[in-house]
């Protein structure tokens, strides 16, 4: 049907990817450029907000009990948050580890969870007036 | 009319193989160690759903997608169901327009990160309707996932396809 046949590589396909990983460089960047200030974790569930807390105030490790169908385990520490247990098939939510910056993320899809860590200085980031 | 019918039976003989494949390939795949990247996956059942895309075009891939999210939904519950359907559509969709309109200029690895792009972008859509904004933070690291696993099924897919398509004419589209 087509005269000269589909390639393997092109050009295009290194223009292509290169994009891709440019996008994702300056993404990373200006992510990275957000403050840190007090880690403030927020978890909600159904995008309701169901737990707020600044981790400076974690004295000592805390688990937390967040769903009770899958026993979904929050795991608070004074640097970060971990989900340390879950009987969901899919367990992203345990693979993903501790998070101890600003933006990052464990979301748990089967449990509609998901536990956001926040620098406290960005919720000053649109200011009118 | 008899070489028609016959026509028929062929293409969804072989939109059937390639639908069992995507199911014995997400399965395959399930079975793989876990890539570093949380919710990466290696996008082997693309390899299938390509195949459907440049012998039978957009109806077989459909037909594969379908089959595919069916299974998901089953074995791993709706919310799987539901973001297996949207990703595959979207990359499957994404390949289709690409195999068909670029005039060959991108390769084989091309239309594979874009498949592998579209899939991880419509399963973030999806998670997005589902669990809102908080996603988002995984962008990056699918798309950076996408452009590796799609280099890979795409490399497989140039060996596979002009093979596949000189054993046997299929002269369906």
């Amino acid at each position: 049907m087509n005269n000269n046949a589909r390639k393997r590589v092109t050009v295009f396909d290194f223009l292509l990817i290169g994009f891709l990983i440019a996008l994702t460089v300056g993404f990373v960047y200006f992510e990275g450029k957000t403050a840190d200030g007090d880690l403030e974790v927020v978890v909600k569930k159904n995008s309701q907000v169901v737990l707020t807390e600044t981790l400076k105030y974690v004295s000592e490790k805390k688990e937390i009990c967040i769903d009770e169908d899958l026993d979904l385990i929050l795991c608070l520490e004074s640097d970060g948050v971990s989900v340390t247990g879950s009987n969901c098939p899919d367990k992203v939510c345990v693979n993903t580890g501790k998070i101890t910056k600003p933006g990052q993320t464990i979301v748990c899809l089967p449990a509609h969870v998901s536990i956001e860590l926040r620098g406290q200085d960005i919720e000053a980031d649109v200011v009118v007036g | 009319m008899k070489n028609r019918s016959l026509f028929k039976s062929r293409e969804f003989s072989i939109a059937s193989m390639l639908s069992a494949l995507t199911v014995v390939l997400s399965f395959l795949e399930g079975m793989l160690p876990e890539l570093p990247v949380p919710g990466a996956k290696l996008g082997l059942a693309n390899l299938a759903v390509m195949t459907a895309i440049d012998i039978l075009g957009i109806k077989g891939a459909v037909c594969t997608v379908l089959v595919k999210s069916f299974f998901a939904a089953v074995t791993r519950g709706p919310a799987a169901g539901i973001m297996s359907f949207c990703g595959s559509m979207l990359s499957a969709a994404a390949m289709w327009l690409f195999l068909r309109y670029d005039k060959n200029m991108f390769g084989y690895v091309g239309i594979g990160v874009i498949g592998a792009v579209g899939h991880n972008t419509g399963q973030l859509c999806a998670s997005f309707a589902i669990m809102g904004s908080a996603v988002l933070y995984y962008a990056p690291f699918l798309v950076v996932s996408a452009v590796l696993t799609g280099t890979f099924t795409g490399i497989i897919n140039s060996i596979l396809l002009p093979a596949i398509k000189k054993s046997e004419k299929y002269n369906i589209s």
